[in-house]
């Protein structure tokens, strides 16, 4: 099985405060849709970030396709950041645009195909769109390409249940076989039958890499279950 | 890549300087308006007032201007860098380099038509001003010429090299490049200032004011360690021989700090990017 991630004693710390990311090792393979899971403060969004060049390690490695972060990775890394990035003056056909611009792999059929089917007018402004539409605009995008990682960090935490469950639907539609999916979430129920394998991070410490298969049949019970077995307050 | 980054960026920032611009642009036709007229002839104290009124905001909105578009390369770099705008720039598949002379060449450009806008408005202003009495156009042409050929009479005698240490044509060259490089070192300098700032653990736009200040004062001793002992032996020998070697010494300093900002711009997105 070949590694599509390689990470290697990643560690980052933020200032004097505890490490947010704690000499972490993961390897991803391809093709499998992967949940990141753990509390707030875990080190999801830090580790993610790291991914993505946004954030220098204090120290170790992550290797995709066996480069470090770069313009190399970032042409075959799509990414969902877990907040609002897109410059609020630009109309939803001009980012469409800006990504096909700059991403090979961005398809602009598969964009409008799905704009449309969530009614969302590419004429508008973002500034004039909801929170939750933003969100769905931005996930189009993102969806959009065909990469070899998608990084989708809390890519349905803002959108309302109808939504989500479209957005998760396109999710397993719109990527290949040998493409993964890096997901972070706390909303394990919604997600846990699309995946195949879960990371749990506590304190910015791997708790658990497993297929969801094998923790189902070792612990008995559901993903949420051992999720909230192992964080409980 | 590098042509699209620029595409977009000039999309992005156009609007503002150019609204500016002709801004200025309605301030001078204001001007000249007032010029020409020669209200202060009119015998009226409030028509008056307004011409002195129309005359002291041209005069501040052209210090206003020449402020907007410096000010807002430095808010549209640190927006679109290193905020949450950073999370798309620094995931395009795009070197680092490519984003800050993208950048860099649409600031420029908009710092260059500026400056090129409050010539224009000036030159026009003083032209209004020369020919409001009534003077013949061309004597005020034929004036300004003489004046120039004055200059250049001087400029090229043997006596300028003599007292000032450089000759005619480098001097003109220089002061060329002074112009085309300046501009292009301020920017430069702003984008280092708040890069450094992101080294900060908190308040980072504070830190790239205190980056700023710091460069600025950083850049003030180098001078004066530089220009001490020169302005010395000119006090000392009432000669300004050493004009010309500061003429040189300034430029290659620009050269020197713009491309060392370039890079540590670059190093810093680099190896020490930290987006909140």
């Amino acid at each position: 099985m070949s590694s599509l991630v390689e990470i290697r004693e990643l560690t980052k710390a933020y200032g004097g405060k505890a490490l947010a990311v704690n000499n972490l090792n993961l390897d991803l393979s391809k093709g499998k849709i992967i949940g990141l899971l753990g509390p707030n403060g875990s080190g999801k969004t830090t580790l993610i970030k790291m991914m993505n060049g946004l954030l220098t390690p204090t120290h170790g490695s992550i290797l995709i396709n066996g480069s470090k972060p770069g313009p190399e990775t970032k042409a075959v890394v799509s990414y969902l950041p877990e907040r609002t990035y897109l410059e609020s003056h630009m109309k939803v056909h001009e980012l469409v645009e800006f990504y096909s611009d700059f991403y090979a792999d961005f398809s602009k059929e598969k964009a409008y195909s799905m704009l449309t089917a969530l009614n969302i007018d590419s004429n508008a402004k973002l500034k004039v769109l909801s929170k939750g539409t933003k969100e769905k605009v931005q996930l189009i995008l993102v969806m959009s390409r065909s990469a070899d990682l998608y990084i989708l960090d809390e890519p349905i935490a803002g959108v309302d249940p109808a939504a989500r469950d479209y957005i998760l639907r396109t999710i397993i539609s719109n990527y290949n076989e040998n493409a993964t999916i890096l997901l972070s979430t706390h909303l394990i129920s919604d997600i846990e039958n699309i995946l195949d394998e879960v990371i749990f991070l506590k304190y910015g410490q791997l708790i658990c890499h497993a297929s969801v298969d094998n923790l189902r049949q070792t612990k008995g019970k559901s993903v949420d279950a051992y999720f909230r077995e192992v964080f409980a307050c | 890549m590098l042509s699209k980054l620029i595409k977009y960026e000039w999309r992005s920032f156009w609007k503002i300087p150019a609204f500016v611009n002709l801004f200025l642009f309605i301030f001078t036709l204001f001007g000249i308006f007032v010029l020409r007229a020669q209200i202060w002839e009119i015998d009226n104290p409030f028509i008056q007032a307004m011409g002195m009124f129309v005359l002291m905001s041209y005069y501040i909105s052209i210090i206003v201007i020449s402020f907007v578009t410096t000010i807002y390369t430095a808010v549209r770099f640190y927006k679109n860098m290193y905020t949450d705008e950073g999370y798309l720039m620094h995931t395009l598949p795009v070197k680092q380099k490519a984003l800050i002379f993208s950048k860099l060449v649409v600031s420029y450009v908009w710092t260059i038509i500026t400056a090129l806008v409050i010539i224009f408005s000036v030159v026009c202003l003083i032209f209004a001003a020369a020919t409001a009495s009534g003077a013949d156009m061309m004597s005020f042409f034929d004036s300004v010429g003489d004046i120039l050929i004055t200059l250049l009479e001087i400029m090229t005698s043997p006596e300028f090299k003599e007292t000032l240490g450089i000759s005619f044509v480098p001097f003109v060259v220089i002061l060329v490049l002074d112009c085309i490089l300046g501009p292009l070192s301020s920017i430069l300098t702003i984008y280092a200032a708040i890069s450094l700032g992101q080294l900060f653990q908190k308040h980072k736009v504070f830190g790239s004011i205190i980056s700023y200040i710091g460069i600025y004062t950083v850049l003030q001793i180098v001078n004066y360690i530089v220009q001490a002992p020169l302005m010395f032996s000119t006090a000392l020998n009432a000669s300004f021989t050493s004009f010309g070697p500061l003429m040189y010494f300034s430029l290659g300093e620009t050269i020197l700090f713009s491309v060392g900002f370039f890079f540590l711009t670059e190093w810093i997105m680099k190896k020490k990017l930290n987006l909140d």
